[in-house]
């Protein structure tokens, strides 16, 4: 009983260490992917930009708007 | 003597293990691992305990008071074997280079507000100052100090992000004017031979501020970007020195940008702590680039940031832009000053 408690312990910080790793890998792996995405956005932009993750269609979506208020949108590959 | 299952399955992990935990352990201790320091120390703490013992230290900001205004000036160095003389050192061409810009300018009249920058000149001589971040590599483990996650480096290619399709699209805006107003940028030799700077005003209204909270958004970016298409570039990359008076801030990472729009940026990851009319001042010294003419726009982006990352990396890992508003696309001069003086 009390080898089975001390298994679970082990589990569950080995479980909780690999969840915040993965979620911390994830997490910088997204920011820097749309970085490059809205660096890419930024080339085709005149005025202001947004940037969206589409995963749906696996790609970005660049929504540009120029001086005089008119929107377009670009999209972008995923990487 | 009978031994049970357990005890053989236990003595036979210590035989293999106990010498593989020795074995890597004293791998570690000899192995050079990067880290990072994040909070604050004192200039005599941060000798004694980081400098004296880490093998090199590659990154190192401190923060000066300004006795003038009560504001808080960030001094960053980055490059190989640095100290904090050397910071001191560069932090005092900086404010040489500030110096200068002001007095030459035609309404100052050469009229040198020479008292300021006295002052913060003695401070960082008399080491009157705290050591805010620092990061380099060691070989043991050091007081106040983390072991410092590495992101494998790679160089950008064009195929990642083709642009697949574009389409017409209706104004979609919620919040007004978030972005600050343009003072000024000016471009232009160092005090240090050598090296170019680069100086970015600006400052925000109430009622920007006011629309920033509006948006979210919790950071902010003021890019200075410049038009590398030509491949000409006045400024060189990397960074090697920086300034800001911008509260929380933190000199962003090129690793994500493209190879024809170059850009150099301080943040701040807590635009809430930003006061209204007050003129901030983003400042960065490079090496010589390879034209002496060259042209940049001002990109103001305002940020999230993914709080799963931010503790261990970082905020330059881990904020991403909301939104980007361009300016003054490719009408800075480089070197110059823009908007040009009225004589």
């Amino acid at each position: 009983m009390k080898l089975r408690s001390r298994k679970l312990f082990v589990l569950t910080i080995v479980l909780a260490t690999s969840f915040v790793l993965l979620t911390t890998c994830l997490s910088v792996g997204y920011v820097q992917v749309k970085k490059r995405a809205t660096a890419r956005c930024l080339e085709l932009a005149t005025y202001s930009l947004q940037v969206e993750l589409d995963l749906f269609k696996l790609n970005w979506r660049c929504v540009l708007t120029d001086t005089n208020g008119e929107v377009t949108e670009r999209r972008v590959s995923l990487y | 003597m009978k031994l049970h299952k357990s005890k053989i399955v236990a003595l036979l992990g210590a035989i293999t293990l106990v010498p593989g935990c020795i074995f890597s352990q004293a791998r570690a201790v000899e192995q050079s691992v990067e880290f990072s320091m994040n909070s604050p120390l004192s200039v005599t703490e941060f000798e004694a305990d980081i400098e004296a013992k880490a093998s090199e230290l590659t990154y190192i900001d401190i923060q000066v008071q300004d006795p003038t205004t009560g504001q808080t000036l960030t001094f960053g160095s980055l490059g190989a074997h640095l100290t904090v003389d050397a910071v001191v050192e560069a932090a005092l061409v900086t404010l040489e280079d500030m110096r200068l810009s002001e007095i030459s300018k035609p309404d100052a009249g050469g009229k040198d507000n020479g008292e300021k920058w006295t002052l913060l000149a003695h401070e960082l001589k008399d080491k009157s100052f705290i050591v805010s971040h620092a990061r380099g590599t060691t070989t043991t483990q050091l007081a106040n100090t983390s072991i410092q996650a590495t992101i494998p480096r790679e160089s950008p290619s064009d195929k990642s992000s083709a642009v697949t399709s574009t389409t017409a699209l209706t104004a979609t805006s919620t919040c007004g004017i978030w972005r600050p107003n343009f003072h000024e940028n000016i471009a232009a030799p160092s005090a240090f031979q050598g090296q170019r700077y680069d100086q970015l005003k600006f400052a925000f209204t109430q009622g920007q501020l006011d629309e920033f909270a509006c948006t979210g958004s919790t950071g902010f970016e003021p890019d200075l970007v410049t038009d590398n298409y030509d491949n000409l570039h006045y400024f060189s990359n990397p960074v090697v020195s920086f300034s800001s008076n911008m509260p929380f801030n933190y000199l962003d990472t090129n690793f994500s940008d493209g190879p024809n729009e170059i850009v150099y940026t301080i943040g701040t990851y807590k635009i809430s702590a930003l006061s209204p009319w007050t003129e901030y001042t983003n400042y960065i010294r490079t090496g010589f680039g390879n034209t002496g003419a060259d042209r940049a726009k001002v990109v103001w982006q305002r940020n999230s940031m993914l709080s799963a990352c931010f503790p261990i990396f970082g905020p330059e890992w881990c904020s991403f832009a909301d939104e980007s508003v361009i300016q003054y696309a490719w009408k800075i001069p480089l070197p110059g000053t823009y908007p040009t003086p009225s004589p």
